[in-house]
């Protein structure tokens, strides 16, 4: 099984065949391999940072793998941890928020609800919390869409709305054709 | 409509000429279509008045034949205005041209419309067509995610809208004589599909892995629509958007409708599902495209037992008996059923052609006999006037996307997957559960 050290090597090689090895071999490297694989994807170099991103989705999905909870939340926190840094690109950002949204929990629903307030990825925010299940989140949108930005209150409603489908009522609108 | 409010057609004109002139527009006379029949539906010697949305390539063709049945076009949607120009030069007559299809749906002259957009916003656009009374055609793939199909069903029922999916297939004569050997029993009982397909497209261009600007043309926002945002690049519009997981999810889901809604006519099997998936695959090494290039997945079923296999690229199959002339002897794409009494093999889904042997077979007058359609478009046409189910209604449409959406999904987890086919949720995986809904970007939502 190769490690970190072996997969960050491969994903900075000029052997396009070590890219693919690096996105294949990454899955079980864990969350300490989030943060140096974010740091790739912001690479000017645009194949490996696919490289980058794609060794990381496949960490995500990996730890997300039933019966892997102590590894998912960990990831999950990771995760989250390096969204919220200003610093880093939009599209990384917006891809580890993505993420958050298919393996986050109770316990980064706070930290994307303080993500509601910057305005550069509180999209990508609101549509990780929209995702994540459970009370603690739809509470986080609720409050927010009472009380958070004013411009943003319709974002929010949204996602409420879609929170609030069932399978009898998805796709049928109200007669004003609005959530 | 008391006299003061009445609209005559020379004061319409004359006020609409005069806006129109100032923008350099001219409008077309717009009749509503409740004027000529029943409120909700053309009368049975009315034409339809349809409405196109999406006009660029498969679009572009569904403008021609629409415009060649003699049916008046009153407005075209495309976020390319290069696309809707074209398109409006084909029709003439100076239909309605809009990059917002919402100002499309509200036109009350409009009965149906047609819509070819890029598969992320066919959903969306069905429904809201639905609503507005529109009757809809709409392109291949069905939607994106197993919540659309939920809601593209329930949009066409409870507003009772004739909703054709342009998985042509099934109005093909060779792809029904092909369901119909299978259905009577003519290779046995099946206990394999084997679907295979052409590899989806790699780079090779090195211009299409830069962002750049959008074109003037187009309107970048407008088109990303409901998917998460990325920036322009020249290897997604046009065509090419296929090759993105979220947005085109690769031929499986885009061509794979095609033959695996044949399979799924074959084996009957619209009111059926899967209970299990495995997807493998290799994507390539660079470029913006994430869908595998190669891939194999395995569906199996249960209750009766079968499994249908899709592999890119598969064993091509040579067509014995099927061509008598020049031309292709080899079936590039397309499913062979193996029974436990025989085989048979349909060659692609869409232009469909079958072995000989069932092209000469002849159900018993008390066998299984299929809908001979008119053709997907004239059929759908026919329905909007008679209100039956057309051959493709949303219901097969969402039952034979499960395939290909579940595929993807157990191939971006990398893992087999269990389903159930009745509440068409995964078991036991909560990572895959969360991917049967996607957040929309606002203002979009189903």
């Amino acid at each position: 099984m190769a490690n970190l050290k072996q997969v960050l090597k491969e994903i900075q090689s000029q052997d396009a065949g070590d890219w693919y090895k690096a996105t294949q071999e990454a899955g079980p490297l864990g969350p300490e391999a989030v943060k140096p694989l974010a740091d790739l994807m912001k690479l000017d170099d645009r194949t490996k940072g696919r490289a980058a991103k794609l060794s990381l989705q496949a960490v995500v999905h990996t730890a997300a793998t039933p019966g892997n909870e102590e590894q998912k939340k960990a990831v999950a926190i990771e995760l989250l941890k390096f969204a919220s840094i200003t610093s880093y690109p939009r599209s990384v950002r917006s891809d580890l928020l993505y993420w958050v949204g298919m393996v986050g929990g109770p316990q980064q629903v706070p930290g994307l609800a303080r993500l509601l307030n910057d305005r550069i990825i509180r999209e990508d925010a609101r549509m990780a919390l929209e995702r994540i299940p459970g009370d603690e989140s739809l509470q986080a949108l609720q409050k927010a869409a009472a009380s958070g930005p004013t411009d943003f209150r319709k974002n929010l409603a949204q996602s409420l709305h879609n929170r609030a489908l069932t399978q009898e009522t998805v796709g049928i609108k109200s007669p004003a054709g609005t959530a | 409509m008391s006299q003061n409010r009445k609209l005559t057609r020379r004061r319409f004109l004359q006020s609409s000429a005069v806006a129109g002139a100032a923008a350099g527009i001219s409008f077309p006379t717009i009749i509503p279509s409740n004027v000529l029949a029943q409120q909700g539906r053309p009368g049975a010697n009315d034409r339809i008045v349809v409405g196109m949305i999406g006009v660029g390539g498969r679009g572009g063709g569904h403008v021609q034949d629409i415009h060649a049945r003699g049916l008046p076009i009153a407005a075209i949607c495309d976020v390319d205005s290069n696309h809707a120009l074209n398109a409006a030069r084909h029709v003439g007559r100076n239909p309605f041209l809009t990059k917002d299809y919402r100002q499309l749906l509200e036109r009350r002259d409009i009965d149906a419309v047609v819509i070819s957009t890029p598969d992320h916003w066919h959903a969306i656009m069905m429904i809201d067509a639905c609503q507005a009374g529109k009757d809809v055609y709409t392109e291949k793939p069905t939607c994106r995610t197993l919540q659309e199909c939920q809601g593209m069903i329930n949009a066409a029922e409870y507003y009772k809208r004739v909703v054709q999916v342009g998985s042509q297939g099934r109005s093909e004569g060779a792809a029904r004589q092909c369901a119909e050997y299978v259905r009577n029993g003519q290779v046995g009982k099946v206990n394999y599909v084997d679907v295979w397909h052409p590899v989806n497209f790699n780079i090779v261009n090195q211009n299409m892995q830069q962002d750049s600007p959008p074109p003037a043309s187009l309107d970048w926002e407008q088109w990303l629509g409901p998917a998460r945002w990325r920036p322009y690049n020249k290897g997604i519009h046009p065509f090419n958007f296929r090759w993105l997981m979220d947005i085109g999810g690769g031929f499986i889901r885009d061509r794979g409708n095609h033959v695996l809604s044949c399979v799924f006519w074959a084996m009957d099997a619209d009111k059926t599902g899967p209970v299990s998936v495995e997807a493998t695959g290799r994507r390539a090494e660079r470029g913006i495209w994430d869908t595998p290039v190669t891939m194999e997945v395995k569906w199996e079923f249960k209750n009766p037992d079968w499994t249908v296999t899709w592999q890119q690229p598969g064993r091509t199959r040579p067509l014995p008996g099927v061509f008598e002339g020049p031309g292709p002897k080899i079936c590039d794409w397309g499913a062979e059923f193996q029974g436990d009494r025989g085989s048979v093999i349909l060659w692609h889904g869409d232009s469909a052609d079958v072995e000989l042997k069932a092209k000469q077979y002849t159900p018993p007058a008390n066998g299984v006999h299929l809908f001979r359609s008119p053709g997907h478009m004239q059929n759908w046409l026919d329905c909007i006037k008679t209100r039956e189910e057309p051959i493709m209604p949303i219901r097969s449409g969402a039952a034979v996307i499960v395939l290909p959406i579940i595929a993807n999904i157990s191939f971006l987890l990398g893992r087999k997957l269990q389903f159930d086919p009745t509440t068409r949720t995964f078991v036991g995986d909560e990572e895959a559960n969360r991917m049967l809904a996607d957040p929309y970007r606002y203002p979009w939502h189903v």
